[in-house]
């Protein structure tokens, strides 16, 4: 078999995989509901549930925990505990997704894009969720140092209140698209 | 000719009249000149292959020429229909429609130079290495283009993304097929001939379905965003996920993690 047909055979097969997961998804975006609609997307609702999460997660609860009960079971409460900050990790890179959602729509919702500025987007987000997998596979073997998750959550936070200021901003100067959606001719 | 050519040839005639009348009865003729100019060179080409074989056979210089310039004709026509499309779907984003275009050319380009490089300098196979690249690049252009769509959220009607779907299809398996064609040769034309058939027949009848609900449904006009939004929030959102990424890395490199 030549090289061509062989080469050929595998971009043909990557392309049909990759155009069944770009064009395969046919729901509604929330662009189709205007700009109005993204607003209440911005709430990150896993980042206010920290202060729970960290008492949940007090060391002297551990300790405490670790004097008074048999090692079993409290082999089970650390188990637990780490099961928590994963999901409290689940809940930030949800947040994370909801607001990378958001950029994106503004962006294609720009009169001008900056190319530089789009590809460095991607980069960051891409290597964003490299990370969160990689954090996630290494707190899955037992539980985190919370005082990092926390900065996390606090550039979350600080991001969600950024991008609602400037959407505020362009809902109050009147200039807030009514409806946008798909274009046809 | 063997019979199931003859059914494919009649049913792929029937569709190739019905498609484009059509469109001109919903009146899609006007909103998609390229995608109907092109449906209609399709038309005459056939014409034009079926009086050619009718005069000099199947086999012969000819015919082999007839079908390789109206061919060429024809994919630059589809390379036009594509491209306006493209154009329909993404083109009221301005912002990102400036971006995608000049991905595109060169995602487009790359590949026609990748398949024509990688393809055979005798005469024979350079024509079917051109129809091959030019193939490729359609299909590279329009799976490129759904993947930009997705990734910025852009809202597809499904009439449209079936248009887009069957093109891109159709290149894709005639870029496999011109392939499979370039190794095999004369031995292979005849299968060559059969699946080039079934797969046009597929996306006629794509486009067909796709030009019949298209005209029912209402056009939505985008609405764009101030200069400022952009400009305000894009620089922030990357300072905060270069931030987030310095974060997440050092609780990969912290020792605490993982430990209680």
């Amino acid at each position: 078999m030549s090289l061509l047909l062989i080469l050929i055979g595998i971009l043909v097969a990557g392309s049909l995989g990759l155009l069944l997961w770009a064009a395969g998804h046919g729901s509604a975006s929330p662009k189709q509901q205007g700009i109005n609609s993204l607003v209440p997307d911005l709430n990150c609702e896993h980042v206010t549930n920290l202060s729970q999460i960290r008492q949940a997660l007090d060391a002297k609860d551990l300790e405490y925990i670790s004097g008074k009960l048999p090692s079993s079971k409290t082999r089970r409460f650390r188990k637990e505990r780490s099961q928590v900050v994963l999901k409290y990790l689940r809940g930030l890179k949800e947040d994370f997704d909801r607001l990378i959602d958001t950029a994106q729509i503004v962006a294609s919702l720009s009169p001008e894009v900056e190319a530089k500025e789009e590809w460095k987007r991607f980069k960051l987000a891409a290597r964003f969720r490299l990370n969160y997998e990689m954090a996630r596979i290494k707190f899955t073997v037992g539980s985190p140092a919370f005082p990092k998750l926390e900065n996390l959550a606090n550039i979350l936070t600080s991001l969600e209140m950024d991008l609602e200021r400037v959407m505020t901003e362009i809902t109050l100067s009147g200039l807030t698209p009514g409806e946008s959606g798909s274009a046809q001719g | 000719m063997p019979v199931l050519h003859k059914i494919l040839w009649g049913l792929n005639i029937t569709l190739e009249i019905g498609v484009p009348f059509l469109m001109v009865w919903k009146k899609q003729h006007r909103a998609f000149p390229a995608v109907f100019a092109y449906l209609v060179l399709n038309l005459s080409q056939a014409a034009a292959i079926y009086v050619a074989y009718r005069w000099k056979g199947y086999v012969s210089w000819p015919a082999f020429w007839t079908y390789w310039i109206s061919q060429a004709i024809v994919v630059v026509a589809r390379w036009a229909a594509v491209c306006e499309l493209c154009l329909v779907i993404l083109g009221q984003f301005k912002g990102i429609w400036a971006l995608t275009w000049r991905v595109l050319a060169l995602i487009g380009g790359g590949s026609l130079l990748f398949a024509v490089g990688l393809g055979g300098h005798d005469f024979l196979k350079l024509v079917t290495t051109f129809d091959l690249g030019l193939e490729m690049s359609m299909a590279m252009v329009l799976v490129v283009f759904f993947s930009f769509a997705r990734y910025y959220k852009i809202a597809i009607q499904n009439p449209l993304r079936s248009m887009g779907i069957a093109f891109c299809l159709y290149s894709l398996f005639r870029a496999l097929n011109d392939s499979v064609l370039q190794i095999f040769l004369r031995r292979y034309t005849a299968t060559w001939s059969l699946v080039d058939e079934v797969t046009y027949l597929a996306t006629l009848i794509l486009i067909g379905s796709a030009t019949y609900v298209l005209g029912s449904e209402a056009s939505r006009k985008v609405v764009l965003l101030p200069r400022a939004a952009y400009s305000e929030l894009a620089p922030q959102i990357s300072n905060r996920l270069q931030l987030l990424n310095m974060r997440l890395d050092e609780i990969l490199r912290s020792k605490q993690a993982g430990k209680t």
